[in-house]
């Protein structure tokens, strides 16, 4: 007997059937099912809106505090920069402020000395004596 | 069919879907039915793996990204649903998949939609002896005639892979058929 070989052979059929009308009742069925049917929300799909508004929230925070930090740290060095820019906008005023105080203190103090010299000129003068005693 | 991405929006379309839905129906149902029935033989267990196909196709068809067709895609959802279907019935009843395959192919004989001789019979048997994934490829090659690049699809493998998977499978079934 010739050994069997598939691709010699007729087409073997599987064998298997229907019920008569089992395809049409069975597109019915199926379409009665799926208007029953509830699609299933993913959990993504689910908390989009919740999940965006809290971040959101949180982008929004986050970069309110991010600005304010800048902020308070760019006023600072621009109150820095002012005192500087004042104090070199305003070196005469500095020098002015030098000399007032030279006109006021110095002067005073060179007058003291002044008033000082002539009452020992006067005490010199009272005393001829001690004019011999320091000479000496 | 016409452009499938315009048929896959007419299906989400709530105002079309029933009808696009008809139309899917009448396209596909007939050659996943055989496809489902290939695997686990038996009608009503075709019948309710056929309907949680249809279910599961509708409930995802929104996440269906058209990286494949939708013929393929619909393919490799009943290929899973039905092997699903088998590895659970098998492990209800106490046996592995390959002693309720065995058991599936027995009852063939008195099954009232099951219109084979004893070589049909045998046949399935020889099948039944190889791996699932050689099974596969031959009932999708063989019976229900599909080209290596649409098993391809559905299966994930190349058609050089396919085509050696098909000549294992053709040789161990003409083995068997020629020593039982």
């Amino acid at each position: 007997m010739k050994p069997f070989q598939i691709d010699e052979q007729n087409k073997i059929k599987s064998g298997f059937t229907v019920p008569e009308g089992f395809f049409d009742a069975n597109a019915q069925n199926l379409l009665n099912l799926i208007d029953d049917t509830p699609v299933p929300i993913s959990l993504w799909d689910r908390y989009k809106k919740p999940l965006m508004s809290i971040a959101a929230i949180l982008v929004i925070g986050l970069g309110i505090g991010f600005y304010w930090k800048i902020q308070v740290q760019n006023d600072e060095e621009a109150h820095w920069a002012a005192v500087e820019s004042y104090v070199a906008e305003h070196t005469d005023l500095m020098d002015e402020a030098y000399i007032d105080y030279l006109n006021t203190t110095a002067l005073d103090s060179l007058h003291q000395n002044t008033t000082e010299a002539k009452i020992l000129e006067e005490v010199l003068i009272e005393n001829g004596d001690l004019e011999q005693y320091i000479t000496e | 069919m016409k452009d499938e991405k315009a048929f896959i929006r007419e299906l989400l379309d709530p105002k079309t879907q029933q009808q696009a839905f008809g139309v899917l129906l009448h396209t596909y149902q007939k050659p996943l039915y055989h496809h489902i029935r290939n695997i686990v033989l038996n009608h009503d267990d075709a019948d309710d793996v056929l309907q949680n196909t249809f279910v599961k196709v509708f409930q995802y068809l929104k996440d269906f990204k058209g990286e494949s067709k939708l013929f393929s895609w619909m393919y490799r959802i009943a290929t899973n649903e039905a092997i699903t279907h088998l590895n659970q019935k098998a492990k209800r009843q106490g046996f592995t998949s390959a002693e309720f395959q065995e058991k599936a192919i027995q009852q063939l004989e008195s099954d009232v939609y099951f219109e084979g001789d004893a070589f049909q019979i045998q046949l399935q048997k020889a099948i039944a002896t190889l791996p699932e994934k050689q099974q596969l490829v031959f009932k999708m090659k063989y019976f229900q005639e599909l080209k290596y690049e649409e098993i391809s699809e559905i299966l994930g493998t190349s058609v050089g892979a396919l085509k050696a998977s098909y000549h294992h499978a053709v040789k161990k079934i003409e083995d068997y058929i020629n020593t039982h």
